[in-house]
């Protein structure tokens, strides 16, 4: 942030953006403090889903490789489905953090912090196995590779 | 490379190859399971945020979980890549792989958010732990 920018024309825009960033970071504080602070009888329900949706992505990877006859050892689910609810959790501070007042969200900075998040090799390989499928699939159409 | 990593790039290449010829019942099969992995774990975040009267568009949850599923499956071929011949995995390999994923401040944001998970479930299973 470069300084001596404070002067009279610019101080009702610097004023706004202060006031957005603040919005921002109420939104933000906000959503943070709520789920730390629930009722006991609402935590223990967040647990639950929590552990449900991670349980439910472990033993569909696992199922989906079973299926093609080439399944790794269960801990790697655990451990693939842990980082993943992980990072799907992570993103989610960046969309507060990019909320308007209204509860809308502005998708491109909120996308761009996301690609932030990743090595741009890894960001780039994101959906691996929807890429492949896609591609096998152009594949087939076009008669490099068939059934 | 090493007869390790040229080990571990086949069995990367078999999983792929695998999963690309399955039979077409078990391809549509596979893709079920994967559009419902991801709107569990859509509906699950955006159920726990209007549990405490914060919840975002819908889009937001969305994305998020493309994300995470997405990040799921990249880290599985970490671990195919970082697995011996009998089918373990180096932890330690993996986790080389895993942090290479992610720009180094979200990696150890990360690893903060496991960490802070994990304790809070050894807490809780130990307080169940005493209940018994």
């Amino acid at each position: 942030m470069s300084a001596g920018r404070s002067n009279g024309s610019q101080k009702p825009q610097n004023e706004k953006e202060k006031g957005a960033v603040a919005t921002e970071s109420e939104r933000f504080r906000e959503w943070i403090e709520k789920p730390q602070n629930p009722p006991p009888e609402l935590k223990s329900k967040l647990w639950e889903l929590y552990d449900g949706a991670e349980l439910g992505l472990k033993e569909t990877l696992k199922r989906m490789d079973e299926l093609v006859g080439h399944a790794l050892d269960d801990d790697i689910y655990a451990i693939v489905a842990e980082i993943g609810m992980a990072a799907a959790e992570a993103t989610l501070p960046f969309a507060h953090r990019f909320s308007r007042e209204d509860g809308s969200v502005e998708m491109s900075r909120f996308l761009e912090k996301v690609a932030d998040m990743f090595s741009s090799w890894a960001f780039e390989a994101l959906a691996i196995r929807l890429k492949l499928w896609a591609l096998m699939q152009l594949a087939e159409r076009l008669g490099v590779v068939g059934p | 490379m090493t007869g390790g990593q040229a080990k571990g790039e086949k069995r990367v290449w078999e999983w792929i190859r695998k999963a690309k010829s399955a039979p077409p019942d078990a391809k549509a099969e596979i893709w079920v399971l994967y559009d419902a992995a991801v709107l569990s774990v859509m509906e699950v975040f955006k159920r726990v945020d209007e549990l405490v009267e914060c919840a975002l568009p819908e889009a937001a949850y969305a994305i998020a979980a493309e994300i995470g599923v997405a990040v799921a499956e990249a880290v599985l071929t970490g671990a195919l890549r970082s697995s011996g011949e009998d089918g373990s995995i180096s932890l330690g390999k993996l986790t080389d792989e895993i942090a290479s994923l992610f720009q180094p401040w979200f990696f150890l944001q990360l690893m903060d958010r496991l960490e802070v998970r994990s304790k809070m479930w050894y807490a809780k299973a130990e307080h169940e732990g005493e209940g018994k």
